[in-house]
């Protein structure tokens, strides 16, 4: 709250008659309230790039009524698809009792009170500009090499991953394992690169990494064969990431619950 | 998944690689045609997945990239913030009430 106020006092310091304001993510949730009890003129939407939980989700956390009321002074609420923002559509039903409906030309609209509150699905998409720009730069090529040293032109799956329970590595790695069991003729043709990213706020990283590392041995040793290739990194930068991608013959995510991580990307764009 | 298409497409590599598995409850998913989306805990699917992939043909591969790539050419951060201010611009105006 206090960080949010600090956000939208200076927004309203440098804020002119008539100005469009965008917001981006959760974690900026409540500055609509603090921006828009000083009257203000403004229009304010917020951007969720994340996923947004279900009513009962949002119903056990303890200010939830504060943050969904802070959400609804804002004039266009934007969600990457339409499942997160029927959550949100469900969750002001069953704690305010405000319902939507569809106006001319396909617009979803919530009435609070007296206005009219655009509910918007657009996926943010990436420019290919963008990605011809972090081709050209050094570090790209540099860790294109890195990578071709790993992978030594076998069959690559990768995947990139926060170390955390929910991205399920050990149904990835057990799965995996399963799959060079059912078909032998791959084993020896096929590497699975695993990243995963460490997180700060995380205390128990290196319980979880020693699990997983464990797990990968196992079936290192059990088809006598490097299958598994872990990776362990603090920060994973653009032209890593796409140097990566470059290389990969197939993706594979099993992530529990993740919205659309291009945010960093996206705000570099513009 | 969207800079894995793209990147393809700006590579310019003779052989396309197309791949992706991911897990149907990661809001991506559903923003692309081309994915396997699977359960992720459902250790058959992904078996079948991972088969499916590695011995997916040329042909296939190619008709399902180039469907991806058409969307995401025209789906570009630009049209995304345009579209969104557009909105907020026209909020509380005269035709919403219809």
């Amino acid at each position: 709250m206090d960080i949010n106020k600090k956000f939208g006092d200076v927004i309203y310091n440098i804020m002119q008659e008539n100005d469009l304001i965008m917001i981006h993510d959760v974690h900026l949730m409540l500055i609509p309230s603090t921006l828009l009890t000083k009257n203000t003129n403004a229009r304010v939407g917020i951007y969720f790039h994340m996923a947004f939980p279900s009513s009962d989700v949002i119903k056990s956390f303890p200010y939830h009524q504060e943050i969904l009321k802070s959400i609804l002074l804002c004039d266009v609420i934007g969600f990457h698809i339409f499942q997160f923002a029927r959550n949100f559509l469900t969750a002001c039903k069953r704690l305010f009792g405000i319902f939507y409906e569809i106006k001319f030309r396909g617009f979803i609209t919530l009435n609070y009170l007296g206005r009219y509150i655009i509910i918007r699905i657009i996926h943010a998409g990436i420019d290919v500009e963008f990605v011809k720009s972090v081709i050209a730069k050094k570090e790209f090529a540099k860790s294109v090499d890195t990578y071709k040293n790993f992978i030594k032109n076998k069959f690559c799956l990768v995947s990139i991953d926060q170390s955390q329970v929910t991205s399920e590595l050990y149904f990835k790695f057990e799965a995996f394992r399963r799959f060079l069991e059912k078909f032998p003729e791959v084993r020896n043709n096929i590497v699975l690169l695993q990243i995963i990213k460490t997180d700060e706020c995380q205390n128990n990283n290196e319980d979880f990494y020693s699990k997983i590392q464990e797990i990968a041995h196992d079936i290192t040793t059990q088809f006598s064969n490097e299958v598994i290739k872990l990776i362990k990194v603090d920060k994973f930068t653009v032209p890593e990431r796409f140097a990566l991608f470059s290389e990969a013959n197939a993706l594979f995510y099993l992530q529990l619950r993740e919205g659309n991580c291009m945010v960093i990307n996206l705000l570099k764009n513009i | 998944m969207n800079e894995y298409i793209a990147l393809q497409h700006a590579l310019k590599k003779p052989k396309i690689n197309f791949g992706v598995i991911i897990s149907e409850n990661v809001g991506v998913s559903t923003a692309l045609k081309g994915p396997i989306r699977i359960n992720p805990y459902n250790m058959n699917s992904i078996i079948n997945a991972l088969e499916k992939v590695y011995y997916m043909k040329e042909d296939e591969k190619i008709s399902k990239y180039e469907k991806d790539l058409a969307r995401i050419l025209q789906h570009t951060t630009y049209s995304w913030i345009k579209n969104f201010f557009i909105d907020l611009k026209r909020t509380s105006t005269v035709y919403l009430i219809f």
